[in-house]
C-alpha cells in the first residue's frame, strides 16, 4: 500500500509515461495585487487613523457629512477587509496557485476581469460610502448594485481559480489551496444569501429579512466574513508561505487536514455569538457560544503547526525579518483566536459586548494576523517578482518593531477602555442604583485611552509607511523579469482520474476537486441550515405581534437618515436583559418591537447610548439642539455635529414607492396608506416643524428637512412596546430568563 | 421563549445523536488520519510547496 502510494503520487514514478510540458506563471496580474495592497493599504489605515482620532477629539469630524464617523468607519473597515487583505489574497492566491498546480492561471483575461472588476468595486465604495449611500449591514454595507458586482467578479475569480485547477499539473491538491477553495466557495453562498434585497431605488434597497432574521442572517454573514475572508485565505497563505520561508515543510500536514475540516465545520456555527443576551432565540445564542469555544481546539491546531513549521530553524528569527512578520501573525492569530472564544462566552460577554474591548480584539487579528502576515508576504514576494533583494534589512526590522509595538498599543488600549467603561456601565451602589447613571460620564473616563489608541495605530502606519518606502525602492530601477519556462509532467485530464487507483481516500478527495468542494459546501452548510432555517421560520416560534404598527412613512424616512448617517456604528438599539441595562435604558428589547426593521438596527457598539426606549424621552427640541450640535445639551459628548440635517430634504415623492416595497416584503401597509405616503408625512413633518417654530426655530421649510424626519424615527423608537407591554405582560419575554 | 422553543421540540435526543455523529466522525477521522503506514505519503504531500 505504501509502495503504491509512493508510486502513484511520485510523477518520475507514475506507470503512465507523461510528457513534459512547458508552461509559464502570470506573475503580471500578482505584481497589480501586490502594489493595490499596499495602496489600497494605506487608504484603509489612514482613514482608520482617522476615524480614531475622531473619537478622541470630535472635532475632527470637521463638520462635514462625507468625514464624519458614521460614515468613515463603514468606509474603513470595508477597505480594510475588502481592498487591503482582499488584495493581498490575491496576491497570495494567484501566485501559490501557480505554484502549487503547475499551471499558469486559467485565463489571462480573466485574471485581468478579476483585478479591474475588484478595484472598480472598491471605488465604488470609497465614492458611496461617504456619501451615505448605505445597506446599513456591517461589513455588507454597499448598496445592491456594487452587490451584484461582487457576485460577478468573485464568479470570475472562481471560474479562473478553478479552470486552474483543471488545468493542474500536479496531481496533488496542497492544503492551502483547499483553504481558497473553501474561501471561494463560502463567501460566494455567505454574500448571496446576506445580500437578498429588492431595490426601491438605483442606490436604495432593503433587505428581504426583518429584525431577528435579519439580525441572525447578517451576523451569520458577518461573523463569516471574517472565518472565510480574514482567516481561511490567509490559513491557505500560511500553508504555503511559511515552509517557503523557512525551506522546510509544514510541521504536520495531518494535523492540516484535521485543522481545515474541523474549522471549516465549526466555524459557520459561531456568527450568533454576536448577539449574545440579545433578543435573539436562546436555542441560537447557546449554539454561537458552544461552537465558538469549540474553535478553539481547531485554531491553536492551525497556529501550533505553523510555528512548529520553524522547528530546527528559530535561530533565523534573528536575522530574518520575513519570518519576524510570519511568527508574529501567528502569535497574534494564536491570542485573538484564544480571545474570541473567550469573548464569546455569554458572561465575559455580558460585559465586553458594546465596548472598545471588542473593538480592541477585532484589531488584535486584523493588525496582527492579516496585517504582520500580508507584511510578510510582500517582503518575501517583492524581492522575488521584481527580482532584486529588498532595499534595506534594517528598515524591515524597524517596521516589524513599529508594527507590533503599535499593534500592542492598540489593542491594549482598547482592552482596557473596554473593560472600564463595561464594569462601569454595570456598576450599581449598595441601594440599587447605578453608580454612574449619566452615559457620558462612562465616555469621558476612556476619552484618554482612544489617544491610546491613534497612538498605536500611528506606530502602526508609520511601519506601514516605512514598507512602502523599501519596497519601493527595492522595486525602482527594477526591470521586470521575463516570463521563465517551466516544466512538468502532463497528467490526465480531472474527468479521466480513476479514484480508485489512487489507493488513499484522502488523496482520492484531495484529487477530486469537483468532489472536495461539494463536501466542503456540505461542511459549512450544515451549521448555516440549523441556525438560518429557524431563523427564517421564527414566527413559528415567535409569533409577530400584530399590535405594533409598523413605521409612517415619515418615520420611515428618518429611518432611513439614520442609516444614512451610520448611527448603528455608535449607537445600539437592543436592551440586554440586565439589572443595569433595565435601569438605565428600560425593559429589555423584544423580538417583535423590530419585525419590521429592515435592515434590523441593533447596533454592535455603544459610545452612545442605547436608543432602542428613547422615543419620547425628550421633547422635539431637544433632539433639534442635540444633533445640531451635540455640546449644547451634552457639554462632554464626543458626538459629531449634523448641522447639514438642517439643509438636506427629506425624499417625500419617494415614500409611496418605500411603503409600497415594505408591504411587498410582508409589513402590513393598506393600500390607502401606501396612496397618501407622501402626504401623510408632510402633515406629519409640520406637526414637527410646528413644535420647533414655537420654541424658535426660524425655518420656511422646517417640514421639508431630514432633521424633522430622523425626529419623528427617533421619537418613535421603544414607543409601541411601552403600549404593548403594559397590556400584554406575558409578551415580555423574548429572550429573557 | 426557551420554553416555547423547547415545548415544540420533541426529541431531545437528536442533540445527542447529532453529536455522537459528529464526534464519532471526528475521532474516526483522527484515527484514519494518523495511521502510522501512511506517514511517508503525508510527508509528500507537505514538500509539496518546496518543490515548485
Amino acid at each position: 500500500m505504501l509502495a503504491e502510494n509512493t508510486r502513484i503520487n511520485s510523477h518520475p514514478e507514475d506507470p503512465v509515461p507523461a510528457s513534459l510540458e512547458s508552461f509559464r506563471y502570470d506573475d503580471k496580474i500578482v505584481r497589480w495585487f501586490a502594489l493595490a495592497t499596499m495602496g489600497w493599504g494605506l487608504i484603509a489605515f489612514l482613514v482608520g487613523l482617522l476615524a480614531a482620532l475622531q473619537m478622541a477629539d470630535w472635532r475632527l469630524n470637521l463638520n462635514l457629512p462625507w468625514l464624519t464617523f458614521g460614515r468613515l468607519r463603514p468606509l474603513h473597515t470595508n477597505a480594510a477587509i475588502f481592498a487591503f487583505a482582499g488584495n493581498a489574497i490575491f496576491c497570495g492566491v494567484y501566485h501559490s496557485t501557480q505554484r502549487l498546480l503547475k499551471a499558469r492561471m486559467f485565463n489571462d483575461l480573466l485574471s485581468k476581469l478579476h483585478f479591474w472588476g475588484w478595484q472598480l468595486i472598491i471605488v465604488s465604495a470609497a465614492i458611496t460610502l461617504p456619501l451615505g449611500i448605505t445597506a446599513g449591514k456591517e461589513y455588507a454595507e454597499l448598496e445592491w448594485p456594487i452587490d451584484i458586482a461582487i457576485t460577478v467578479v468573485w464568479v470570475i475569480f472562481a471560474v479562473n481559480f478553478f479552470g486552474t485547477i483543471f488545468r493542474r499539473r500536479e496531481r496533488h491538491i496542497y492544503v492551502a489551496i483547499w483553504f481558497y477553495i473553501a474561501t471561494i466557495v463560502t463567501v460566494a453562498v455567505l454574500h448571496i444569501v446576506n445580500s437578498i434585497e429588492l431595490p426601491v431605488s438605483l442606490l436604495k434597497s432593503y433587505p428581504v429579512y426583518a429584525g431577528v432574521q435579519d439580525a441572525l442572517v447578517q451576523w451569520w454573514y458577518g461573523h463569516n466574513a471574517v472565518a472565510f475572508f480574514l482567516t481561511t485565505p490567509f490559513l491557505g497563505l500560511m500553508y504555503y508561505y511559511v515552509p517557503k520561508a523557512v525551506g522546510r515543510p509544514v510541521y504536520s500536514y495531518r494535523l492540516s487536514i484535521i485543522h481545515f475540516w474541523a474549522l471549516i465545520f465549526i466555524y459557520i456555527w459561531a456568527g450568533p455569538h454576536h448577539l449574545l443576551n440579545t433578543a435573539m432565540p436562546e436555542w441560537a445564542q447557546t449554539l454561537g457560544m458552544i461552537f465558538s469555544v469549540m474553535l478553539w481546539a481547531p485554531s491553536w491546531g492551525g497556529m501550533i503547526n505553523g510555528l512548529l513549521t520553524l522547528r530546527g530553524a528559530w535561530d533565523r528569527l534573528r536575522t530574518d525579518p520575513v519570518l519576524k512578520f510570519f511568527v508574529a501573525a501567528l502569535t497574534f492569530y494564536g491570542m485573538a483566536t484564544f480571545e474570541g472564544p473567550l469573548l464569546s462566552i455569554k458572561a465575559v460577554n455580558s460585559l465586553s459586548h458594546y465596548t472598545d474591548w471588542t473593538i480592541g480584539h477585532v484589531h488584535a487579528g486584523t493588525l496582527g494576523w492579516n496585517g504582520l502576515l500580508t507584511f510578510a508576504l510582500l517582503y518575501y514576494l517583492v524581492p522575488k517578482l521584481w527580482n532584486r533583494p529588498l532595499h534595506s534589512i534594517k528598515l524591515a526590522n524597524a517596521h516589524f518593531w513599529l508594527g507590533l509595538t503599535g499593534t500592542g498599543v492598540y489593542s491594549l488600549s482598547l482592552w482596557i477602555a473596554g473593560i472600564t467603561q463595561g464594569l462601569m456601565w454595570r456598576a450599581m451602589g449598595a441601594e440599587g442604583q447605578l453608580t454612574y447613571p449619566d452615559f457620558i460620564q462612562t465616555v469621558t473616563r476612556i476619552v484618554p485611552l482612544y489617544w491610546g489608541r491613534a497612538v498605536g495605530g500611528s506606530l502602526f502606519i508609520i511601519g506601514f509607511l516605512l514598507m512602502c518606502w523599501n519596497l519601493f525602492k527595492t522595486i525602482q530601477g527594477a526591470t521586470v523579469p521575463a516570463e521563465e519556462t517551466h516544466t512538468a509532467p502532463r497528467i490526465k485530464g480531472i474527468t479521466q482520474i480513476d479514484a480508485s487507483e489512487l489507493g488513499n481516500r484522502h488523496r482520492m478527495l484531495e484529487g477530486l476537486p469537483a468532489v472536495f468542494t461539494v463536501l466542503s459546501v456540505l461542511a459549512i452548510a450544515v451549521g448555516s441550515v440549523i441556525e438560518i432555517i429557524p431563523a427564517l421560520t421564527v414566527q413559528e416560534f415567535v409569533p409577530m405581534d400584530k399590535t405594533i404598527k409598523p413605521y409612517t412613512a415619515l418615520e420611515l424616512a428618518g429611518r432611513d437618515v439614520y442609516v444614512k448617517e451610520g448611527c448603528y456604528t455608535c449607537h445600539s438599539q437592543m436592551i440586554r436583559p440586565m439589572v443595569a441595562e433595565t435601569l438605565r435604558y428600560g425593559e429589555p428589547s423584544k423580538v417583535a418591537e423590530s419585525q419590521y426593521d429592515r435592515p434590523f438596527q441593533w447596533g454592535s457598539k455603544r459610545t452612545g447610548p442605547d436608543l432602542a426606549r428613547v422615543g419620547t424621552k425628550y421633547p422635539d427640541m431637544w433632539h433639534y439642539r442635540h444633533l445640531i450640535n451635540p455640546r449644547d445639551i451634552v457639554p462632554q459628548s464626543i458626538m459629531p455635529n449634523y448641522g447639514w440635517l438642517t439643509t438636506e430634504k427629506t425624499d417625500f415623492a419617494i415614500l409611496d414607492d418605500k411603503l409600497k416595497l415594505m408591504k411587498t416584503l410582508g409589513v402590513p401597509y393598506s393600500d390607502d396608506q401606501i396612496r397618501t405616503a407622501e402626504a401623510d408625512a408632510r402633515k406629519q413633518a409640520a406637526g414637527i416643524a410646528q413644535g420647533l417654530r414655537e420654541g424658535g426655530v426660524k425655518d420656511e421649510e422646517l417640514e421639508q428637512r431630514e432633521i424633522v424626519a430622523l425626529i419623528a424615527y427617533l421619537q418613535k423608537l421603544g414607543q409601541q412596546s411601552k403600549a404593548r407591554v403594559a397590556s400584554q405582560p406575558e409578551m415580555t419575554t423574548g429572550g429573557v430568563k | 421563549m426557551k420554553a416555547e422553543v423547547l415545548a415544540l421540540f420533541h426529541m431531545p435526543q437528536l442533540s445527542l445523536i447529532g453529536l455522537m455523529i459528529f464526534f464519532g466522525f471526528f475521532l474516526t477521522m483522527v484515527l484514519w488520519l494518523y495511521r502510522a503506514r501512511s506517514k511517508p505519503f503525508y510527508n509528500h504531500l507537505a514538500s509539496l510547496p518546496l518543490g515548485d
